[in-house]
């Protein structure tokens, strides 16, 4: 006998375990594809014939690719640092103090998140252009431009996140650690940081993931000799579709993905372990 | 009598928990049945069942004879009051208790003219415009009550509809329940765990515990002859001593001799329990004639403005304090024992209850 | 209070404000002066203060391009909700151990690269690419006749693919909405007769206002500006803003007229959430 779904389990209706199914499949299939083909082993790539690493091969071998891919890395590494300090300062100076234009300066936080990426992109190229930003550094301070405008863009989400956790604090702990005799440094150090160390990691997280996915803003900060590996790939996709950028996209989805997981696992382990 | 609600061997799991374990129950028409029990014993997934909001593993629901199993919640010609009311919170008051009729079909006119007349009903005519964000605690249960009963249902359900009001208003709708019932005729099953509620309001009362029936009894049967120690302490005090019933039917407790009392039913239990109720039992200065069932000294008194209770120690260890109610009928309190006096108890035989378990 | 405690806390304030005041408000300050300006030959620009570079954009060349960006944009909105409305419940409801998975699930997309999701559907898209691969395939199983569609380069393209990009966008909030909805709402409406798509429309779909509108200002405003969607997947005739704009500086190095332009999509962008903020504060009123 089959029992009609409850009130609550729309899970259980036909047409929304389609439409569920149907979403799944048009978000992962691309991918899927993408993937499954970056081992096939024709140049056309849409009949499968057979097996083969020979585009990874061909993709190590790319140099550009290779310098592409480090540039992106370091440019990730060196704004979630820096985006991270800057969030979480930011998150800790609008919970913390009330003055007069907090609804101004909050407003403008959000600026670099709310605005298109294109807007932001072009802010960019004209500021360096204007200022005489030199364009003939030795690397890798040449790629100085990209990583202040990625720390530009990301430092906000920083704080957006480290922000809600901070706003979930119990103020009470702070007087208590007060009371017990510790001075502000102190209470930060030993209370508040402590506290909102789980956004801290979400924020580094986002930050490290927006760096790394950014091409729009990239694309009008980056030089010929400072190619990312988005805009590297975007100029290889501009002219053909290839077995080694199925290649390459698939070891950049797999590096995003590992390091999403790990830190997931991090913040899993520090939440149900021992306190810090 | 016919029947309006009858389940069948009702089975229920959460995961491991288990909610119900085949219970079967039979509500007559017109009846005002309460479900009582703790939190946790399954009374609230017993009205959810019967409602279609949930689904037995196991068992079987008939409302008028008609075998429900396969009938979605809203088919079914039930109606709930939901304890946290459940007011549609977009909708004006007129709307949410005219929506059971709009979404079966009946025209506006007619749909709003039926929701004045059953806001009339719960005495909250004129209130159709306000929104429930406007209305108090005591209005929106009113107003939940009215949208329930303007669909005529066979029988309402009421999930602890009280349990949100404090105590001034929660006794005055009591009251208003019970006459409200009367006057639609309709029968009302409620699920409380405040047991002065359930025997104030109910015809009858189930009693459960860990998703079984203890007992099913009109409230003065449940609270003077309770079918075992659980219904025994769960509605009001009781004293209760372990005993031993002999082959004739008549159970002495242990340590006290003196405490007998006749068995219901037949044949020797190595384990009973004898059941006395503070209030049932007489106190008279120590020594005093005739010596009574027990004799000890006042441990403690507990004032309660009606009455006050005793705690008689009768024997040294747990089971060797006695409770013993006394309404407070003179205003002083130098008219009874106070703390140390020496005291011996006494009660009409047939004011003790053998409990077999 | 130990010395250099308040140091600290000024510090604070202090540096990201330095930050954002020097690489992100003096940055839009240059492109805003720069609108006004008047092109000089390749590079050079005069600020002469003329509004000719924002007149330019009233041509209907490029007010039809704002037209058709709008459209396309909010196209992406209404489908990302058609779709994500049943996605969200369906998550919502479903049993609690299974919710995770299916939200991860949502959010996984979001955590890979844009281009190459964006790069993934050319491959599906294309003329020789995997739908038209399953339909020829599906032609020939019933005999039937099959020219390949062409899919990609088209508006059509540009819309799936923005859907396929901001759908996790739309779900989100939607779900943060629906899963905080009173759940004994929906059982009181059935209870009270209402089938379930009556209780989805009459119930479920009025108390998800707040999450619609948020969802759909998170898909609407970034699918305004989108500039590597249409430039990937569209065609000649799917140029949007943002395309637009790249040109200027790019390729027809006009610096001051996609300066104006710029502005005029940040100020759209802020148009669409001043009508939130609205739209959010009305029902506190009676």
């Amino acid at each position: 006998m089959r029992i009609p779904p409850g009130p609550l389990e729309f899970t259980r209706r036909t047409w929304i375990r389609l439409v569920l199914l149907a979403t799944f499949v048009f978000l992962y299939a691309p991918i899927a594809t993408l993937v499954a083909y970056s081992f096939n082993d024709s140049r056309r790539n849409i009949v499968w014939r057979g097996f083969t690493t020979r585009y990874y091969e061909r993709a190590i071998a790319n140099d550009g690719l290779v310098e592409a891919f480090g540039n992106s890395l370091l440019i990730a590494l060196a704004a979630t640092v820096v985006s991270t300090l800057l969030g979480a300062m930011t998150a800790y100076a609008l919970w913390r103090f009330r003055f007069r234009l907090k609804p101004l300066c909050e407003g403008v936080v959000m600026l670099p998140i709310v605005i298109p990426e294109i807007c932001m992109g072009v802010a960019m190229l004209v500021f360096f252009a204007r200022i005489g930003w030199p364009g003939d550094l030795p690397w890798p301070i040449s790629l100085s431009r990209i990583t202040i405008a990625h720390i530009s863009f990301c430092f906000p989400f920083v704080a957006v996140v480290v922000r809600a956790r901070l706003s979930r604090f119990n103020g009470e702990l702070a007087e208590a650690a007060r009371d017990l005799g510790a001075g502000e440094w102190a209470v930060v150090r030993d209370v508040i940081v402590p506290h909102m160390r789980p956004g801290l990691v979400a924020g580094a997280l986002l930050a490290f993931t927006l760096s790394l996915d950014d091409f729009v803003i990239t694309f009008f900060t980056s030089g010929p000799d400072t190619v990312t590996f988005p805009v590297k790939i975007y100029s290889m996709v501009r002219f053909s579709v290839t077995p080694e950028v199925n290649a390459a996209s698939t070891v950049l989805i797999v590096v995003t993905i590992t390091v999403t997981v790990v830190a997931m696992w991090l913040q899993n382990r520090t939440r149900s372990g021992a306190p810090p | 009598m016919t029947e309006a609600v009858r389940v069948d061997g009702i089975c229920k799991r959460f995961g491991a928990v288990i909610a119900l374990a085949d219970v079967s129950l039979r509500i007559e028409a017109g009846e005002f049945f309460a479900l009582l029990g703790p939190s946790g014993c399954g009374k609230s997934t017993l009205l959810r069942i019967m409602a279609g909001l949930e689904h037995p593993d196991r068992g079987s629901v008939f409302i008028d004879g008609i075998d429900v199993g396969r009938t979605p919640a809203n088919r079914r010609p039930v109606n709930m009051v939901f304890q946290s009311y459940a007011l549609f919170p977009h909708m004006s008051v007129r709307s949410n208790v005219a929506y059971g009729l709009r979404v079966t079909g009946t025209g506006r006119a007619e749909a709003h003219e039926r929701a004045e007349a059953a806001l009339g009903l719960v005495r909250l005519a004129g209130y159709g415009e306000r929104m429930p964000d406007q209305l108090s605690g005591g209005e929106s249960q009113r107003v939940a009550l009215a949208r329930a009963l303007v669909k005529r249902p066979r029988v309402l359900l009421l999930d602890e509809p009280l349990s949100a009001l404090d105590a001034r208003l929660r006794d005055e709708m009591r009251l208003e329940l019970v006459s409200l019932q009367k006057t639609v005729g309709i029968t009302f099953i409620i699920v409380t765990h405040d047991q002065e509620e359930a025997l104030s309001m109910a015809d009858r009362v189930a009693v459960m515990e860990a998703g079984s029936i203890r007992q099913v009894a009109p409230p003065a049967e449940l609270y003077e002859a309770p079918a075992d120690r659980f219904v025994a302490t769960f509605i009001g005090q009781v004293n209760l001593f372990p005993a031993t019933v002999e082959a004739d039917g008549i159970a002495t407790a242990h340590p006290f001799p003196g405490v007998t009392a006749k068995s219901r039913g037949t044949g020797a239990a190595h384990q009973a329990w004898i059941a006395v109720r503070p209030e049932k039992i007489t106190m008279a200065p120590g020594g005093s004639t005739p010596a009574g069932r027990l004799s000890g000294v006042v441990e403690e008194v507990v004032y309660r403005g009606d009455l006050s209770l005793y705690l008689v120690r009768c024997m040294p260890g747990p089971d060797g304090l006695v409770r013993v109610s006394r309404a407070n009928a003179a205003r002083t309190a130098d008219r009874l024992p106070g703390p140390g006096a020496e005291v011996v108890l006494d009660w009409p035989e047939d004011c003790a209850v053998v409990l077999a378990s | 209070m130990k010395p250099g405690a308040g140091l600290l806390h000024r510090v604070a304030g202090v540096v990201p404000g330095l930050w954002l005041a020097g690489f992100f408000l003096l940055p839009l300050a240059f492109v805003w002066v720069l609108s006004f300006g008047e092109k000089q030959g390749l590079v050079a620009v005069d600020i002469v203060w003329t509004a000719d570079n924002y007149l330019r954009a009233l041509d209907p060349l490029y007010l039809g391009i704002v037209a058709k960006s709008l459209w396309i944009a909010a196209l992406t909105t209404v489908i990302c909700l058609a779709v994500g409305l049943p996605v969200a419940l369906g998550i919502v409801f479903a049993p609690a151990r299974w919710r995770p998975l299916l939200l991860l699930l949502v959010i996984l997309p979001f955590w890979t690269n844009l281009l190459i999701r964006t790069y993934a559907l050319i491959a599906v898209l294309r003329t020789r690419g995997h739908v038209n691969a399953t339909l020829g395939w599906a032609a020939e199983l019933f005999g039937l006749p099959f020219e390949p569609l062409s899919l990609l380069y088209t508006n059509g393209a540009v819309v799936a693919g923005l859907v396929y990009v901001h759908l996790p966008f739309m779900v989100l909030p939607l779900y943060a909405t629906l899963h905080r909805l009173d759940r004994s709402l929906v059982e009181a409406a059935a209870d009270l007769g209402a089938g379930h798509l009556r209780v989805c429309v009459t119930i479920i779909l009025p108390l998800a206002v707040p999450g619609i509108v948020s969802g759909s200002l998170l898909v609407f405003v970034p699918a305004l500006g989108s500039y590597l969607t249409p430039d990937l997947l569209g065609g000649p005739d799917s140029q949007m803003i943002a395309n637009v704009i790249e040109r200027q500086f790019k390729s027809a190095n006009d610096w001051p007229f996609g300066a104006a332009l710029s502005f005029l999509l940040m100020y759209v962008t802020f148009g669409a959430l001043a009508l939130r903020s609205l739209s959010v504060r009305r029902p506190a009123v009676p």
